[in-house]
């Protein structure tokens, strides 16, 4: 009997520690699509706010290292994925086909619906990388409370859930939206043509037909010209002449994520019910030159809630 | 023909020194002397960053005080930089003073004021017509800026505890500044927001159909304002109280008040 005594001890000690292995939870892996400077502050807002283990993995850019990577993630056991870029989004929707208990979270994908991200998987959802139109009208109204039409021109079979957003927002707002559709992009300057004197506001969205850098050039001189309060996307196209344009604020996107993992994590919601959000912090770029050019002078509380404001200074 | 030869190896010699010694100098690291000074204040209606820095640091330089103003947006960025380097002055959130300050060395200068009072007021927010009051608010999405690593326990302490709630039973989502928390709830992507009084204040005046759509639910205690600090290991007395008087009048025309979108200053054990 006596000599049993030490087996049962350790056959009890290895069914402990095996009991206490399960039950506790595997790290958060985030896995980034390449080596870009852009995801560091969002890794790094993310590992700060999630409060629970991270591990970061990396393609490289290479998806023929996939395989390699995914086998390293999931001998992990993770918790949780957190994807960066289109290509670690996709290669962990495919991993995690067989896995619906794995939810991944993607964020810092362009055109996120191009990959079919959230078809088919329940675990998937997202941070959209276009700013929603609602914040666009929210932005456009400080700059010029009595704005009443907003001109959208957009793509049909790219951009209808884009355009159904925002008429659900200009509803908020107490705007009136004024559709165009184009099929191609030479289309544009017709459809400009066919709103431009029934509307003081311009939103261009980051239609793919729709933003090519001729249109973009092509509308910036028109709503001066017109004197539109005219709004688009990315620091640059402010920069060069556009009246304002509207960002992610892309470390931010780090903390939305963890909070969004938080409460996936501890079962309040569930990926599924999450859906794609769109990215809720923004940098707003405001070229004070064209401002005054089309005789706009935002008030300084207005400037001042600006993250950049070119001007001749 | 030797002694010539002699002569340029001599000179060859005092040629390969000069470069050798020039190329030391211009190696060590090129430490400017002027002070830094770091800037983070999420809820600052100031969110113009850019133009802050410009504004200040021509400031500076019109009063001949030395000094590198460097704003920052985030806080991990700002808090990263602190760790590799504590600057000489830094204008910080309370929340970030009492959890690192004493580690890091920092001394409290000033505190700034606005409508005269140097603590301020956050309103939780919702959506006109919603069914959300605090008795049901368990597992609703809120949007804030903000509050440090410690921000559950703060937003009890501020808010919710007085209402015997408990900020971990709500999905907290933390936003740049408190248009982008505004707009997310007015656009029914949050649930809550909780933003400054001055904030609402602002916006309403300069977007008023957006105020439209939300109300308010509750107001938290008075918080804390942002500090001025110094570290004290990297900054002498005379220079803290040079800084301390030039911040606290207006100098060369500049209102540097206007600039930081403050009222005033109180020193701090005055």
């Amino acid at each position: 009997m006596n000599k049993m005594i030490p087996t049962i001890l350790i056959w009890f000690m290895v069914a402990f520690s095996a009991t206490v292995a399960a039950a506790k939870p595997g790290p958060v892996v985030v896995l980034l699509s390449d080596k870009e400077a852009a995801y560091s502050l969002p890794v790094e807002t993310f590992r700060v706010a999630v409060k629970v283990p991270i591990r970061v993995f990396n393609l490289d850019g290479d998806v023929d290292r996939a395989a390699a990577v995914m086998k390293e993630v999931l001998a992990l056991d993770p918790s949780l994925l957190f994807t960066l870029g289109a290509k670690a989004s996709y290669v962990a929707k495919v991993w995690t086909r067989d896995r619906p208990d794995l939810p991944v979270l993607f964020a810092m994908v362009l055109n996120w619906q191009r990959y079919q991200l959230t078809q088919g998987q329940e675990n998937m959802f997202g941070i959209d990388s276009s700013v929603e139109p609602g914040v666009q009208f929210a932005h456009m109204l400080m700059l010029s409370p009595t704005i009443k039409r907003i001109g959208v021109i957009y793509n049909a079979d790219l951009s209808s859930e884009m355009v159904a957003a925002a008429r659900a927002a200009a509803k908020v707002f107490g705007v009136e939206i004024v559709e165009q559709t184009v099929r191609r992009s030479s289309d544009l300057k017709r459809a400009y043509l066919e709103i431009g004197d029934r509307i003081d506001g311009l939103l261009i969205l980051a239609d793919p037909v729709v933003y090519t850098l001729e249109n973009v050039v092509w509308l910036q001189n028109r709503c001066m010209r017109d004197q539109l309060i005219c709004v688009g996307q990315s620091e640059n196209v402010a920069k060069t002449g556009i009246l304002m344009a509207i960002d992610p604020d892309v470390p931010n996107l780090g903390a939305q994520a963890a909070s969004m993992v938080r409460s996936v994590l501890s079962g309040r919601q569930s990926p599924g019910n999450i859906g794609v959000m769109p990215p809720l912090g923004t940098r707003l770029y405001l070229n004070l030159r064209t401002a005054h050019k089309i005789g706009l002078y935002p008030s300084l509380a207005a400037i001042n809630m600006a993250s950049e404001v070119f001007d001749d200074q | 023909m030797i002694l010539s030869q002699r002569i340029a190896k001599k000179y060859f010699r005092y040629f390969i020194g000069v470069v050798l010694f020039l190329g030391l100098v211009m190696a060590l690291p090129n430490e400017s002397l002027a002070l830094d000074i770091y800037y983070f204040s999420p809820d600052s209606p100031q969110r113009n960053l850019g133009g802050l820095k410009r504004k200040m640091e021509t400031f500076f330089t019109q009063v001949d005080f030395e000094a590198n103003f460097q704003p920052f947006a985030h806080f991990v960025d700002f808090d990263q930089n602190v760790r590799k380097k504590v600057p000489s002055f830094l204008y910080l959130p309370a929340w970030y003073y009492s959890l690192y300050g004493e580690k890091l060395g920092l001394r409290p200068l000033m505190s700034p004021m606005a409508n005269g009072v140097t603590t301020y007021q956050k309103v939780l927010m919702v959506r006109k017509g919603t069914t959300i009051t605090m008795a049901n608010i368990t597992n609703q999405s809120l949007a804030m800026t903000t509050m440090g690593p410690a921000d559950e326990s703060t937003l009890n302490t501020i808010l919710f505890k007085a209402h015997g709630l408990d900020s971990k039973d709500l999905n907290i989502i933390t936003v740049p500044k408190d248009a982008d928390a505004l707009f997310a709830l007015a656009l029914g992507h949050v649930d809550m927001a909780l933003v400054g009084k001055r904030s609402i204040g602002q916006i309403g005046a300069i977007n008023p159909k957006i105020m439209q759509s939300v109300q308010p639910l509750a107001e938290s205690s008075p918080i804390p304002g942002p500090i001025l600090c110094y570290a004290v290991d990297r900054v002498d007395g005379p220079v803290v109280e040079q800084l301390k008087g030039l911040l606290q009048k207006k100098a060369s025309g500049i209102n540097v008040l206007a600039i930081l979108q403050i009222d005033g200053w109180r020193v701090v054990g005055e």
